[in-house]
């Protein structure tokens, strides 16, 4: 129902460019629907030089909302849903089933322990989940914090890692996203809680921690204009997903400080997120995905796309060329332990609704 | 009265930017979209801007200072706060214009036409983003930011401009004072200067003058630089946004946040038609106020 | 009648330029108390600049303004026991009629009930009773006027300073307000300084007249003086109609002009030039006689009283004003007596041979005449 006039002419558009491409029978043009910044920059050129039969067209989204609703309306090849994402359009029947055997580079590299991550409620969504989807990168929530300001935490139960978050001696100079899973995810987990509890009590109290965090120590909601306020030290600790963290190193060796000057650390039981790379039905060219996804399965390509986006790389060969500070990261490479006890997030109209009117009331408070 | 055909582009125009808009807003405050796609009759948008949590309301910090709670809905709080910071802000404005309206149109009259280059210096900034204007004032008030770099320097100690009352209203004040000076300031300079010197003629010494002549006389210009300042100080989201450190929600911000994050499209319309009939409401009031309505109103 | 009373104000000397355009030069007059006081010139003489320099609104480049004695320069114009009725009225716009005339009561913190009474008072002076809740701009350019007056009036102030007063009014209303005030001045003894370019409404009702012409005052007197005694050719032209024509003493008590000798009240150096000033009302006109001052009639206008005609003689044009009726073609010989020869010294205004004044000054008192019927002046 959004602006149907543009989405016709998309349409037409690609209607068109189908057309010309079939009428010079050129190579055969791939739809990549993928996350802004989330692909190495040379990454697509040199897969369409190994493989002239076939062109890579990428758009871009910003939300799996976005990529739902666009899906509806829109072919592409080859889509990068969060794994929630995922598990709705397995639910709903729209991802193909991709040949695995045509990409052997996602069950030869691939972490495998992946795969007994519960990523739905319902374990028969969650067991079909590696058959229909390929993981691409994925991410860990954590306490990002300044090492001058912040001691590291005394270890690694969630009431210890998020202490600086609800420390008044901290006031004005905490981060929290502006994003309410993250930031009712952190009340949750302190609070020894799921963070997908629908309990209206237990919500209520994640609630009232919010709150009462918001009078206390003040701290400033954001997202990307964080990232910057822990690098000018302006912020002391925040929430921040380790792909941030690692931006944040980035941006600390381009100023040429320290990276030392940045610590982040994992509780139990936090958050950890998946995207990965599917198939939609009604892709066109399921043949040239499955292709385009093994190559992104490779080892010197995973590391780069990892290595570009800050997130971390499920590629087990590719994690063995990472930087030893980076690979050795717990909490960027989290080991069985702590993988064992991270949870993802689940999504149903249920949880957006009361997450979404606790955070817009936290936020007017 | 038939409208000359001369007018139908304008018509147009505001049915097509002004009219069609409202009521679409008005349709989306009073139905919600139901499970099968159709839409149907609702109040809920309404319900839910007084259902929210009680708070205690905020008045200036006054419940503070006396011990006093009066439990309002999230929003009304909200709204209220909304209000005080506008109102304070478009104080400040006055506070701040006036005196400079004054003088610049004084130095006019001085220097009979040319373009006065300190009036230029005021509206330039109106010609300026205002984005990119307040992302400036980010870098100089930020707690790491140059005005604080340039205390510490000097050995004082830092101060917190930003993400506070105090930091909106400055944003505020540095964002709306040329729409506070400018209308005062035309009003002023069309003063007739044998006005004032009728009344010094009568015996009026210079405080007397002003209070009983040109003040009055500028009465026009106050009220719709007030409008012109309160309406968007009442209003912004950019603003509490860029200066609010995220943490500083006002009325706007609440609609915004409904329309765009919560996707609660029937709440923010209903807070939109809220907000709309009280700013309305309040404009017809001043312009009430004012005596005759001697062109200085903006609307109704 | 007033030159005994003591000067209440006076102006010494006074010299304004503004830029390069040298507006005053060297004003000096006294006004004394009670007096009734015009300023009289054609537009553009420095009238205005004058009566704002009283008022405290203009600073003189250089001179004095004196009052009983000390001087004004230094006093703001708010404490200056004067008042002025602007030539451009400057009412408040954001007051109703009654305010516009209690705002002086008011600033003096006069109880309500006499601002009332004297308000009311006030508007019933000028005419306008009943009309206190109207707002200025719903006044006709007249009420406005009154409504000045009454603003400075009700104040009650020692020294009036009257910009033009009248000029808005018709002829009507312009002779009654013209009794109304000169009455008012009389009755509650107060000292007018009365800016006029009507010659007629400055000699009806001033005790002194000050006829000014570019900056420069030509002549200060009573109105007979002015009129009767003209200094000279300016002032003889600018007061009322007059026929002025370069003449030479030939002795004591005999003068030549146009061509002819006549006697005439005034002893002067003999083979002195001068002007001679006859005014149209004081000639007869007679049948042609032999040695007389023959002309023919060439034109007739009928004014109401009389008849004003002009008769030409030997290339020059005199104005003749009469009740008798001549006809156009009438040959007439031109009768006045010696009291009727009025003796002038010669001035940068005197005609020439053929009576005909130089351009510039008779360009300006025809506007000046032109003027009157502007309402807007
Ligand atoms: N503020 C001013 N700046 C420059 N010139 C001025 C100013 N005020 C008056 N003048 C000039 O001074 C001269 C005298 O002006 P003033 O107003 O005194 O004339 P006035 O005798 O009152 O004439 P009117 O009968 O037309 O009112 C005029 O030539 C006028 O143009
Ligand atoms: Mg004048």
């Amino acid at each position: 129902m959004r602006m149907p006039v543009i989405l016709a002419l998309v349409l037409a558009l690609l209607a068109a460019l189908a057309l010309s491409a079939a009428a010079c029978s050129a190579p055969t043009t791939i739809y990549f629907y993928n996350w802004g910044e989330y692909i190495a920059e040379n990454t697509i050129a040199d897969f369409e030089k190994a493989n002239p039969g076939i062109k890579v067209s990428m758009k871009t989204f910003d939300s799996n909302e976005a990529l739902y609703q666009t899906l509806e309306s829109t072919s592409f090849d080859v889509i990068v849903p969060s794994d929630y994402m995922v598990a709705r359009l397995i639910k709903e029947g729209k991802l193909y089933k991709p040949d695995m055997a045509a990409i052997p580079n996602n069950a030869k590299y691939n972490d495998p322990r992946l795969k007994a991550v519960a990523f739905d409620p319902d374990p028969a969504v969650s067991s079909q989940m590696f058959d229909y989807a390929v993981p691409y990168l994925f991410c860990t929530v954590g306490l990002i914090y300044s090492t001058a300001d912040v001691p590291a935490p005394a270890s690694d139960e969630p009431a210890d890692v998020w202490a600086p978050l609800f420390d008044p001696k901290y006031k004005d100079r905490i981060g929290m996203y502006d994003s309410m899973r993250e930031s009712i995810g952190v009340a949750l987990n302190v609070l020894g809680l799921s963070l997908n509890t629908v309990d209206p009590a237990e919500l209520a109290k994640a609630k009232d921690m919010l709150i009462a965090q918001k009078d206390d120590v003040r701290p400033i909601y954001g997202i990307d204009e964080l990232k910057d306020k822990y690098v000018s030290g302006e912020l002391a600790a925040g929430v921040a997903w380790a792909g941030d963290y690692v931006m944040c190193l980035d941006k600390l060796e381009e100023a040429g400080k320290d990276a030392g000057q940045l610590g982040f650390a994992l509780p139990k039981g936090t958050n950890f997120f998946v995207d990965f790379l599917a198939i939609p039905k009604n892709a066109k060219h399921p043949a040239e995905a499955q292709v385009f996804i093994d190559y992104l399965c490779r080892p010197e390509v995973s590391l780069a796309d990892s290595e570009y986006a800050g997130y971390s790389t499920p590629n087990l060969e590719a994690q063995k060329s990472l930087p030893e500070e980076i690979r050795s990261n717990p909490a960027l490479y989290p080991d069985d332990a702590a993988i064992a006890s991270l949870e993802v997030y689940y999504s149903s109209d249920e949880i957006d609704e009361k997450y979404s009117a606790i955070w817009e009331s936290v936020m007017a408070h | 009265m038939r409208l000359r055909w001369l007018a139908y582009p304008y018509v147009l125009w505001t049915v097509v930017f002004t009219v069609a808009p409202l009521l679409l807003v008005a349709w989306f405050a009073f139905t919600a979209v139901q499970p099968d796609g159709s839409s149907a009759f609702t109040l809920d948008g309404f319900r839910s801007i007084v259902a929210g949590d009680r708070v205690p309301l905020d008045l200036l910090g006054l419940q503070e200072v006396f011990g006093l709670t009066v439990g309002v809905p999230l929003y009304v709080n909200v709204f209220v706060k909304s209000l005080q910071i506008a109102l304070l802000s478009t104080l400040a404005c006055l506070l701040f214009g006036y005196p400079a309206a004054y003088l610049l149109a004084r130095r006019r009259a001085r220097q009979r036409g040319g373009t006065d280059l300190l009036l230029l210096l005021f509206v330039i900034p109106m010609w300026m983003n205002a984005l990119l204007r307040t992302y400036a004032w980010l870098a100089l008030l930020e707690p790491n930011g140059i005005v604080n770099t340039v205390l510490a320097a000097v050995g004082l100690p830092k101060g917190q401009f930003l993400y506070n009352d105090f930091g909106i209203g400055l944003g505020m004040v540095y964002n709306y004072l040329p729409f506070m000076v400018l209308p005062i300031y035309s009003v002023l300079v069309k003063v007739d200067r044998s006005l004032v010197e009728a009344a010094e003629d009568l015996g009026a010494d210079r405080r007397r003058v002003f209070t009983r002549v040109v003040l009055p006389l500028s009465m026009p210009g106050v009220m719709s630089g007030v409008n012109m300042v309160f309406m968007p100080a009442m209003t912004t989201f950019l603003i509490p946004n860029l200066l609010g450190g995220g943490r500083y929600m006002l009325i706007g911000n609440v609609i915004e946040r409904q329309y765009m994050i919560a996707r609660d499209w029937t709440t923010a319309s209903a807070l939109s038609i809220v907000l709309l009939v009280f700013v309305l409401a309040s404009m017809r009031f001043m312009t009430r106020y004012e005596k005759g309505n001697e062109g200085g109103g903006v609307l109704l | 009648m007033a030159e005994g009373t003591r000067p209440i104000l006076e102006l010494v000397g006074v010299n304004k330029s503004y830029g390069d355009t040298q507006v005053l030069t060297d004003i000096s007059f006294p006004i004394r108390s009670n007096e009734f006081i015009t300023l009289l010139g054609p537009s553009g003489c420095g009238k205005t600049t004058t009566l704002r320099i009283l008022a405290g609104f203009e600073r003189p480049d250089s001179g004095d303004v004196l009052f009983e004695g000390a001087s004004l320069l230094d006093v703001p114009p708010f404490k200056r026991r004067l008042n002025t009725v602007f030539q451009r009225y400057a009412l408040f716009p954001h007051l109703d009629v009654f305010e516009n005339v209690a705002f002086g009561l008011r600033l003096r913190k006069t109880p309500e009930a006499e601002v009332k009474a004297r308000v009311a008072a006030a508007l019933k002076t000028v005419d306008l009773d009943g009309y206190g809740k109207r707002w200025v701009d719903q006044l006709s350019g007249g009420q406005m006027q009154r409504v000045a007056i009454a603003r400075a009036i009700v104040n009650g102030p020692e020294i009036l300073l009257l910009d033009e007063p009248l000029g808005a009014l018709d002829l009507k209303m312009r002779k009654e307000m013209q009794i109304e005030l000169k009455d008012m001045q009389k009755r509650l003894g107060i000292t007018f300084v009365y800016v006029t370019h009507d010659q007629e409404e400055a000699l009806t009702m001033s005790d002194t007249v000050v006829v000014m012409r570019e900056g420069v005052i030509q002549q200060v007197g009573s109105p007979t003086d002015v009129y009767n005694e003209p200094r000279n050719a300016f002032v003889a032209d600018f007061i009322g109609e007059s026929n002025i024509l370069p003449a030479r003493m030939e002795k004591d008590f005999e003068i030549a002009f146009a061509g002819h000798r006549f006697a005439c009240v005034d002893r002067r150096r003999a083979e002195a030039d001068v002007d001679v000033v006859v005014r149209p009302e004081d000639i007869v006109l007679a049948p042609p006689v032999e040695g007389g001052l023959n002309g023919v009639v060439t034109s007739v206008v009928f004014k109401g009283v009389h008849y004003e005609m002009i008769v030409e003689c030997d290339g020059t044009e005199w104005m003749v004003h009469s009740t008798d009726q001549a006809a156009e073609g009438d040959r007439a010989a031109l009768v006045f007596g010696p009291e009727d020869i009025h003796v002038m010294d010669r001035s940068p205004f005197s005609p020439d041979a053929h009576g005909i004044l130089p351009a510039d000054l008779a360009g300006r008192a025809a506007r000046a005449s032109a003027d009157e019927g502007d309402p807007d002046r």
